[in-house]
């Protein structure tokens, strides 16, 4: 019964947002090496808003290069 | 990041920065925001300290772009005109990306440098006296849970942030942090001149809570901008309540505190959270915890 709830948290522990800055020495970008396996498939077609509001889809990008870089205020 | 967009959108490449959950609640004071009308205003917020000429979108409150593109906090991708992702990397990287765009466009010269651009950066939002509570020590590493706040008539001036402890996670018994945080985006502070912030917490039967009502301490200073934070016992009876319903199990907060708006009005509040026990992969890790300003923005 036990390692249910053990399993729900090793989740979180194993997420990346959370051990982001908890493995010393290793290089940012080689903690996510899911990221890297997205290249050469199809940016995914999401619903996003833009900074007033309005709704747009990720496919709408289409048309030209465009770099995507997430970030917050922390 | 500035410099390369400057160069590169002459070459007809558009950007966008991806505004998503806070990596780290509490850096310069931010705390997660509870609906996209306040994560737009995090946009905003963004956009005023950065000084940033990149556009902002904003991903859903499902974090669905974010975790459609692998869950890494600050990644950043190419997408050629079809919509096809041509380069990723976990962590943005300008140079890199720079090289990537030479190859694609070519290379612009003369290449634009920070100094160019006087980017003007502004500090974040000035807060009521901090330092004024003290904060309780973690009895070690936390994870954060699921709050879900219900629907409230008022903005969530208050907002809660919930976590347990590695006891609590390997063997049902640890504790749990309650912890009650202004935000600092919706302009208020705590009124010391009322009664201090209190709650009670309903759990489900099987689910044990040491305290299941509190009161913050009394506050000498008029106003302040500390948050009001507990630790809990907290133990889970697997007889009787079984780990499928655990998951499922919803503690119920009901909290009363009285905050004062930087434009002058004063008045209480009552609202209600439920906090299932399950991690909230979205929520961040507070880095911060107990160092007032925290360590700053990224993505400079």
């Amino acid at each position: 019964m036990w390692y249910k709830i053990l399993s729900c948290f090793l989740t979180i522990a194993l997420h990346p947002d959370l051990v982001s800055a908890q493995v010393p020495g290793r290089q940012p970008s080689a903690q996510f090496p899911q990221v890297a396996s997205l290249v050469g498939k199809q940016l995914p077609d999401i619903n996003v808003v833009d900074a007033a509001g309005n709704q747009i889809s990720t496919s709408d990008l289409r048309g030209k290069y465009t770099v995507l870089v997430f970030g917050c205020l922390t | 990041m500035e410099t390369v967009a400057v160069d590169y959108k002459k070459k007809e490449v558009a950007f966008y920065y991806i505004y998503k959950a806070l990596a780290h609640p509490e850096n310069n004071g931010y705390v997660q925001p509870f609906t996209l009308q306040e994560r737009l205003l995090h946009v905003a917020e963004a956009k005023r300290v950065l000084g940033s000429d990149i556009d902002w979108l904003c991903d859903n409150m499902q974090n669905q772009l974010k975790q459609a593109l692998g869950g890494a906090p600050n990644s950043q991708f190419v997408i050629d005109p079809r919509g096809k992702i041509i380069s990723a990397a976990g962590w943005s990287n300008p140079a890199e990306l720079r090289n990537t765009l030479s190859e694609l466009v070519g290379q612009v010269t003369p290449v634009t440098t920070i100094q160019d651009l006087g980017l003007k950066q502004l500090p974040p939002p000035r807060l009521a006296a901090t330092g004024v509570v003290s904060r309780p020590a973690m009895p070690g590493l936390m994870r954060a849970v699921m709050v879900k706040p219900q629907p409230s008539l008022e903005p969530y001036y208050v907002k809660l942030r919930a976590e347990v402890d590695n006891g609590f996670m390997q063997d049902g018994l640890g504790w749990m942090y309650v912890g009650f945080h202004l935000d600092p985006l919706l302009g208020v502070h705590w009124n010391n001149l009322a009664p201090p912030l209190e709650f009670n917490i309903k759990t489900p039967a099987g689910l044990c809570i040491a305290s299941s009502r509190a009161r913050a301490p009394v506050v000498k200073e008029e106003a302040d901008a500390d948050p009001r934070e507990f630790l809990l016992g907290l133990e889970w009876d697997p007889r009787v309540l079984t780990a499928t319903d655990f998951s499922r199990a919803e503690m119920i907060v009901e909290v009363k505190y009285y905050a004062c708006h930087d434009e002058g009005w004063c008045r209480s509040f009552n609202q209600t959270y439920h906090i299932q026990l399950v991690p909230d992969r979205n929520a961040g890790s507070v880095r911060s915890r107990g160092r007032p300003g925290g360590m700053g923005a990224r993505n400079r």
